[in-house]
């Protein structure tokens, strides 16, 4: 069961909302992008997120834009997983090669509200009300995702077998 | 029982696969684009040490072509002196042409392949009856170190083209009257196989615009059926050795979308979306300071031919920059030899070495602030080829020659 903190986002955020381009320009180090995250869409997001918090969003997301800075950025603010109605295919796939969680389930949740996920059910639980259900990860993805993303599934298994 | 992207799948893992199936397969051939060659090499670097099939991968230095920086020069050193120490020979060097076009013509991309690559247009190489989709660094790091990848068997959505296009009608109103029923998000996840009696009436060139295009309805992929015209293309390159795909007669679509090609007028895309699309009858008389023909989307002999049939012996009017560049030295040698070139040369073009400039807006032809480009590229997102303050109209390589002559956007005498 994975738990946290529902941070609440719209419709078709796109690379450019996670993180703007004027901010990738002042080319600071990872760590101290963290603040900067989702300044055009959500200014106060990007300072209050804190490790665990999940982000909860509406259609597309992902769309546009999005470089794999996209993903170091999330990971680094400590985002383990994302909850949105639809995912655009580039990023839900990023995600899952560096180990991001992506759930394509629509959820009716508030900003702070407790989630709590169920990978084996496939079920969503918000402030432990059952809440949605989605499609379960099929094998693979769950390896992928347990040996922390497909580099490291690679390492494990590809270069073996 | 299967589409053609699930019989794809379903060959290549020697058992019947159906849409929904997450697999892992043994890749083709693969494609890596100057923007992110370079965290390819990184992410490669950092966990790996041979690159196990270097005759599957193509890289092209397609985006910064010629080099317009000294970092875009370092970049190309390093994917070269990458290729060079893991014996990729199909490297293609500034200036030889875009990578979707190139990778059409290396022979790399075969029917019933699965080809990936770094970029977002790679669904192009469905034109050749392949199964072609973009993927990102650290996938196709591992698709250097081992030729594989993991995938989700996608839905498919059939689209039917029926009838005759009507006068001064192309393959690209066709692709943007699709992408405006499918709207830009819905065909994400999915792939789209093309049917109906109006393929027939396609080239390749013409076909290669409506592949290259289904990633702006968000599509995975997007597949050509195999016919008389595929067979005959790949007989005139001496391609062999590949099995056609077809899909079975009770296959099963999520969706079909016919489209009544003989009712469909020249359009445009109106920014910023690429989906918002109008005859080109409401924006007549829109001004347009640069126009663009070229790109992996319309930099093909057949695109420079119908643009070359209206330039003919005429002069765009001296408010319009018209900016060409061919999507390979293959083609732009065609030009040349058929008067093509002249002919564009003596209208006021500009023709750039074949690449990928002005439509990534990196070079070449950018637009300033409140400046209107009329491009036959894929994307009008505002900034795309240039300011963010400028506006990009998406059209036909037809309405972007009529419209060089006038000064705003027209087609063929229509006001």
């Amino acid at each position: 069961m994975l738990e946290g903190r529902a941070r609440i986002l719209g419709d078709n955020i796109s690379g450019d909302h996670i993180i703007s381009k004027e901010y990738i320009r002042l080319g600071l180090p990872i760590p101290q992008m963290v603040p900067y995250l989702f300044k055009v869409c959500r200014p106060d997001l990007g300072e209050t997120l804190t490790p665990g918090d999940m982000i909860v969003a509406g259609e597309n997301f992902g769309c546009g834009s999005s470089r794999e800075y996209v993903m170091l950025l999330l990971r680094e603010a400590g985002i383990r997983c994302i909850v949105a109605r639809s995912f655009a295919r580039g990023f839900y796939r990023s995600c899952i090669n560096q180990g991001l969680l992506p759930i394509a389930c629509t959820i009716q949740a508030q900003e702070n509200d407790l989630l709590s996920i169920d990978l084996d059910a496939g079920t969503i639980a918000v402030n432990g009300k059952n809440s949605g259900c989605f499609d379960k990860f099929p094998p693979l993805i769950l390896q992928i995702m347990a040996d922390g993303g497909l580099i490291n599934y690679y390492l494990k298994r590809e270069k073996l077998g | 029982m299967g589409t053609i992207v699930e019989k794809i799948f379903s060959a290549k893992l020697g058992r019947e696969v159906a849409a929904g199936e997450m697999v892992m397969v043994d890749v083709d051939a693969s494609m890596i684009q100057d923007m992110n060659g370079p965290s390819v090499v990184t992410r490669f670097e950092g966990f790996a040490d041979v690159v196990k099939s270097p005759d599957k991968h193509l890289m092209a230095l397609d985006h910064f072509s010629p080099c317009p920086t000294g970092a875009a020069a370092n970049n190309h050193i390093r994917m070269r002196e990458f290729a060079r120490r893991h014996e990729i020979c199909d490297v293609i060097e500034e200036g030889q042409g875009i990578c979707h076009q190139r990778m059409i013509e290396s022979g790399k991309v075969k029917p019933g392949c699965i080809v990936v690559g770094t970029d977002s247009h790679c669904c192009h190489y469905g034109v050749l009856n392949a199964f072609g989709v973009g993927i990102d660094a650290v996938d196709e790091a591992v698709v250097l170190a081992c030729d594989r990848c993991w995938f989700k068997v996608p839905e498919t959505i059939l689209v039917k083209f029926t009838g005759k296009p009507g006068r001064h009608v192309t393959s690209k109103d066709l692709a943007l009257v699709m992408i405006r029923e499918l709207t830009q998000s819905g065909a994400i996840y999915q792939c789209l196989e093309f049917c109906g009696d109006t393929l027939g009436r396609l080239s390749m060139d013409g076909r290669s615009v409506i592949c290259n295009m289904a990633i702006e309805a968000g599509a995975k992929g997007a597949v050509m059926p195999f016919d008389d015209t595929l067979r005959g293309w790949l007989e005139a390159r001496g391609i062999t050795g590949y099995t056609p795909v077809s899909p079975d007669s009770n296959a099963n679509y999520v969706r079909t979308l016919e489209i009544d090609v003989s009712a469909v007028e020249p359009v445009v895309a109106v920014p910023p979306e690429i989906d918002h699309i109008v005859p080109v009858r409401q924006v007549c008389g829109q001004v347009v300071n640069e126009v663009f023909i070229g790109g992996c989307t319309n930099g093909r002999m057949e695109d420079f031919e119908q643009a070359a049939a209206v330039l003919k012996g005429k002069k765009i009017t001296p408010n319009v920059r018209l900016v060409v560049a061919p999507a390979s030295r293959e083609i732009a040698l065609r030009m040349e030899q058929t008067g093509i070139y002249k002919i564009l040369l003596e209208a006021g073009a500009n023709i750039l070495p074949p690449g990928c400039g002005p439509c990534t807006g990196l070079h070449g032809g950018i637009i300033g602030d409140n400046e209107v480009v009329l491009s036959t590229t894929n994307r009008n997102v505002s900034g795309r080829m240039g300011s963010r303050e400028g506006r990009i109209f998406i059209c036909s390589p037809v309405v972007a020659a009529y419209s060089a002559l006038a000064g705003e956007i027209t087609v063929g005498g229509v006001r």
